[in-house]
């Protein structure tokens, strides 16, 4: 009898556990909004030993071959400004393919030290009316643009620095 | 009999509720091919400096009446709007908005690679209403054969 009784607590212990085992949430941690912001930087950063003529015009490039409208380059600061109408747009960055609207990129590629520059992009949708009235824009915190971004920005450096275009 | 009628018009408002909630089918993307196509009919290479190549640019779009929104001398970037209307009574206001880059190439040669896209403003932002690249070859052509010319004269000094 004692016996069984203690295989019966046994077995009710076992089926505990596993049950809370069970209702364990898998999610992780949700991130603190300074966790979130920091990770947002880094997403949009990316550091590049490169000469600053190569990286902007191959910033420029990228630009023309995923169909983008280049708004504004500035040399001295280097700051790049492009859009993108993403409804039409046959490839654009992360999920924006065929969505309303026009996406806006900001790139600055800013010195790090001698050699080194720091590349930060920043995009946002602006969403207009059928009027074509702009009614607000949203920044864009997916982090998949920016790592869509900056594969073909690497991309664009390789052809400008390999094929045959060199300063 | 009106059990029919109820089911026609509940398989009616179903493709219509089906037909509202599509998005618009995505285009299909650019194959490497086809982008590196692209990207030779949008280049072409000149053995003239990079100041004559700019100034010929600027003087190429003045002839094909498009405004200059923006140059950068250091990069070598241009960017230039013509707006399409003829007249100030016409409603429509399509413009061409194009992007010229000169890029050193090795030696003396200079790589001028343009992309264009066109800017339909009508009044309904439907499916042609947003702007998208120009991808008819024969317009990038075109523009090189108006540069061309403008190289020619900037380098005869005509």
């Amino acid at each position: 009898m004692m016996k069984k009784n203690a295989f019966c607590l046994l077995a009710l212990n076992f089926m505990l556990v596993l049950l809370i085992s069970a209702c364990a949430s898998t999610q992780t941690p949700e991130l603190s909004p300074e966790e979130q912001a920091a990770r947002l930087r880094a997403a949009q950063s990316k550091t590049y030993t490169l000469n600053k003529d190569i990286l902007l015009r191959a910033i420029v490039a990228n630009f023309q071959d995923l169909g983008f409208v280049v708004a504004e380059v500035d040399y001295d600061s280097g700051l790049v400004v492009a859009l993108q109408d993403t409804y039409t747009a046959r490839q654009s960055f992360g999920d924006f393919t065929g969505k309303t609207g026009v996406m806006k990129i900001n790139v600055v590629a800013s010195h790090n030290n001698n050699k080194t520059f720091l590349v930060r992009a920043n995009a946002e949708r602006d969403i207009f009316t059928p009027n074509l009235n702009f009614v607000a824009n949203f920044a864009i915190n997916d982090i998949k643009v920016y790592q869509d971004f900056f594969t073909s920005l690497d991309k664009a450096i390789f052809i400008e620095t390999n094929l045959g275009v060199k300063k | 009999m009106t059990n029919k009628i109820s089911q026609v018009l509940f398989l009616t408002c179903a493709a219509f509720i089906f037909l509202a909630c599509s998005t618009r089918q995505n285009l299909a993307p650019m194959s490497e091919e086809e982008k590196t196509k692209q990207r030779v009919a949008q280049s072409k290479s000149y053995g003239a400096s990079k100041n004559t190549i700019l100034r010929s640019s600027i003087a190429a779009l003045q002839d094909l009446n498009f405004v200059i929104d923006s140059v950068d001398k250091k990069l070598g970037f241009v960017s230039a709007t013509r707006f399409l209307s003829t007249s100030t009574d016409d409603a429509t206001n399509d413009a061409v908005n194009l992007n010229i880059l000169v890029s050193p190439e090795t030696n003396k040669e200079n790589l001028v690679r343009i992309s264009a896209n066109f800017n339909p403003t009508r009044p309904t932002f439907d499916k042609e209403g947003g702007f998208y690249t120009v991808e008819d070859m024969q317009a990038y052509q075109n523009f090189f054969l108006a540069l061309d010319k403008a190289i020619f004269f900037e380098t005869e000094g005509l």
